[in-house]
This record gives C-alpha cells, structure tokens and sequence, in this order.
C-alpha cells in the first residue's frame, strides 16, 4: 500500500470519528406546518396569544410565546419572545404570515419575517429574544394568523454547542380597517 | 528497474530521429565527419546551413515530448485519490457553513421576501432599559400597560435585577440568580379565548398566596442537563403574568408565596 493510499484513508477515517463542532439549524418547515390547525376567534376579539408549555424545557430556552393582533388600520401587530434562563451565543426567530383562505377552507402562507440575533445584544448579554413588529402590507377583512419558530444556539455546561428550538402558533385573528 | 529499463529506449529514440533528421546512421555520420575532416576544401561535403540548430530542436522538441508522458502518466496515477480528497474537503466545508458567519456583535434584522418599508420592526434601544431600581420598572409598567404590576416582595439573596423590556402590551423583567434567569413576563393580553396555553394542565402542585388571593399552580419541568424549571402563570381580568426560574423548589415557593400586586 502506497503513502497516498494511507494518507487518503486516514483523511477518511478522522472525518468519520472526529466530532461536530457546530450544531445543526433545522429549518422551518420540519418543525412548523402550514396545516397546523389554528381557530377563527370572533371578529371582536382583537388579539390572539399562544404560550405553548411542553412538559419538556430546553437548558437555556424556558418557553416562547406569540401573539398576534388587529392594531386596526390594516396593521398587523405581532410580538414573539423567547424567554431564556441563560445566554447564547446565537438566535433566531422566524414568525410565518398566514392566510385564511375561505374558499378552500384552509390556511394559505403569505410571507415569512427572521429577525436575527446574533451573538449578544447592545447590553453584551442575551436574556430573552424579542420580536415586535408592525405587518402594513397586508388586505384588510381577512383572517390571520402568525407561526413561530424560536431557536436558539449556544455552548451547554459540557462546553459543547447545542441547538434549542420550539414552535408557537396563534389562533385566527379578523384584520380590520377600522381602528 | 523500470527507470533503468527506460533510459537505453529513450537513447534509441535520440539515435533514430537523429537518423531520421539528417539521413545519416551514427556510424556514418562519424565516417562523413571523418571524410570532411580529410577534405575540407570539398563544397558538397559542407554541411547545410542551420543544421546544429535543426538538430538542438530536433532533441530539444524530443525530450519534452518524453516529459509530458511523464506528467500524464502522474496525473493519471493521483486523480482518483486527488478527486476523492477533494469531494471529502468539499462536504467537510459545504456542512460548515451554516454555523459560521452567524457570529458577531451587532444586532440586526432582515425581511427575507418581499421590498420596501412595509414591516415596521419596534424593536429599539428605548424598549429594553435598566431602570436604576425596580420601583421604576413596575411604575412604567403599570403606567403603559395598564394593569397591576406584580411585584416581588422575596427574592434570594444576591439576586441583581438585570433590565426591563416592553413590547406591544407585554413587559418583561428580568433577574439574575446564581448565573441563571429569574424571568417574569406582565402582559396585557387575555389568553382565556387564545390558543393553547397548557400551563393548566401540566401543573406539578399549588402555592396558595394570600395577597392576590389566587391558588398559583407550579409547573416543575426537568431540563436536558438534569436541572429543574419552576414556572407559573397567573392570571387576572385581562391580564395575565408568566414566572419562570431555575432555583430550588423552596426558594421559588417562598417568591410566589410573597408576590403582590405593586
């Protein structure tokens, strides 16, 4: 057997056995689902709130919550926050625009909206990731609903890099033009 | 041995195209020189002009002829182990990628689809203050949310209140207790009629506080690294309160036990 030959298999062998140094980003539609089934709430109510509580937590990601309301005017506000018990390294949360469509007699997706957090904040510690935001450009008289997803990265006690991610899901909400 | 064997073929080659080039085996080329050599005067027997420097490319043309074999025959030798090496390299890089370039210290944010000025972000530096003392937070509290603040009347020893967040009807205090987060979340929201919100359910045991007269129910979640949760949510008209922290089940019994409207 040649050195070539020992060199390429040894490359081979410590890409098998050397450990992964990042941890994996699941993406959203693995862990969120346009047909996750959300109710229409009567057009007086004007805001819809989901805190979802998994008997399971994360290490650094206590629970995250979304909620959706109709601002009147045609606004849209959603607000999502990941509350955390320590700091990370890196976050992101992914709120996904839901239609009503009542023809079909189904939710249609719309737009996505990632605001990123990358490695603490303007204070240099990350105790929560916030999410707050206006939607103007949508039609008025419709349902809707918004999706989270919520991750998180950071180093665990083990000093290994570990992902955390949870998912959130409001009910309908009916956007108005009026105020 | 094979780079012996080659060398007497590779002086055959030369002796052949010298052959081949002047017509002239080296046998009788030495006789003709030897010739010219007797008769130098003789005009037939010159040689004809340019002839060593036909000769030099001649050799010259041969030999790299014979170098470029040899480079052909390497690069066939190390493709395979070379492209090998190189479609491990790339996977190796390609997985990488994801992870890096996420770092840095600048907070921003980005729409993905579509164009324009149609999202308003909320987020700014003004939401999320460090109020010099908590009386400050729960006043600000109360004032733009309009709801009861809840305060904490205990807490442990050397717990440092860290900042005070408020977004669109909800605010967020937050605390640090031995290198983990006490937080507590006040929002204007009524999550009776909203989607699911099973702290209900999942309930661990009741802490009974007389100063809000409510029975607080405690949610007691195991961690991935063996830590335990506690959480609560309380709830009240519209409003409704979230407490989470990592502490022991006497500690967090102790803070639910002494809350109090502000």
């Amino acid at each position: 057997m040649n050195k070539l030959k020992v060199f390429v298999i040894s490359v081979v062998i410590s890409c098998l056995f050397s450990p992964t140094v990042f941890a994996a980003t699941k993406r959203g539609e693995e862990l969120t689902s346009i047909r996750v089934e959300s109710r229409l709430l009567p057009p007086n109510q004007k805001s819809s709130s989901n805190i979802p509580m998994p008997e399971t937590r994360g290490e650094a990601l206590s629970v995250s919550m979304l909620d959706i309301s109709n601002d009147g005017g045609g606004v849209i506000g959603v607000v999502a926050m990941t509350i955390l018990h320590r700091d990370v390294s890196w976050g992101m949360t992914t709120i996904y625009l839901d239609r009503w469509n009542e023809e079909k007699n189904t939710w249609e997706f719309i737009e996505e909206y990632i605001t990123e957090f990358p490695s603490g904040n303007n204070n240099g510690e990350t105790t929560a990731l916030t999410v707050s935001m206006d939607i103007t450009n949508q039609p008025s008289d419709f349902y809707y609903r918004i999706r989270g997803l919520h991750e998180i990265e950071f180093i665990n006690s083990s000093d290994r890099p570990m992902w955390e991610g949870q998912t959130t899901c409001t009910d309908g909400v009916f956007i108005t033009k009026t105020p | 041995m094979k780079k012996a064997s080659q060398e007497p073929s590779y002086d055959n080659y030369i002796e052949q195209k010298l052959q081949g080039a002047l017509g002239y085996s080296e046998e009788q080329l030495l006789a003709e020189f030897e010739q010219a050599e007797a008769q130098p005067e003789d005009p037939d027997l010159l040689p004809p002009k340019d002839e060593w420097r036909k000769l030099l490319e001649r050799v010259n043309d041969a030999e790299k002829k014979k170098l470029e074999e040899h480079k052909v025959l390497r690069l066939k030798r190390i493709a395979k182990p070379l492209i090998l090496v190189a479609v491990l390299g790339a996977i190796l890089v390609g997985t990488g990628i994801g992870a890096s370039g996420k770092r840095g210290f600048e907070y921003w944010t980005r729409e993905l689809s579509g164009s324009g000025n149609r999202v308003v972000w909320n987020n700014n530096e003004d939401n999320l203050v460090r109020p010099k003392a908590e009386e400050e937070a729960y006043q600000r509290i109360e004032a733009e949310l309009g709801i009861d603040a809840i305060m904490f009347e205990y807490l442990p020893n050397d717990t440092e209140f860290v900042e005070l967040e408020m977004e669109k009807g909800h605010a967020r205090m937050c605390f640090l207790y031995n290198g983990e987060y006490i937080q507590i979340v006040q929002s204007l929201y009524n999550v009776e009629n909203s989607a699911s919100t099973t702290s209900d359910r999942n309930f661990s045991f009741i802490v009974k506080n007389e100063w809000i007269s409510q029975d607080i129910l405690v949610e007691k979640n195991l961690l991935s690294n063996g830590k335990i949760e506690y959480a609560a949510m309380i709830k009240k008209d519209k409003a409704h309160y979230y407490i989470s922290a990592i502490i022991t089940e006497k500690e967090f019994v102790k803070m639910l036990e002494k809350i109090k409207f502000y």
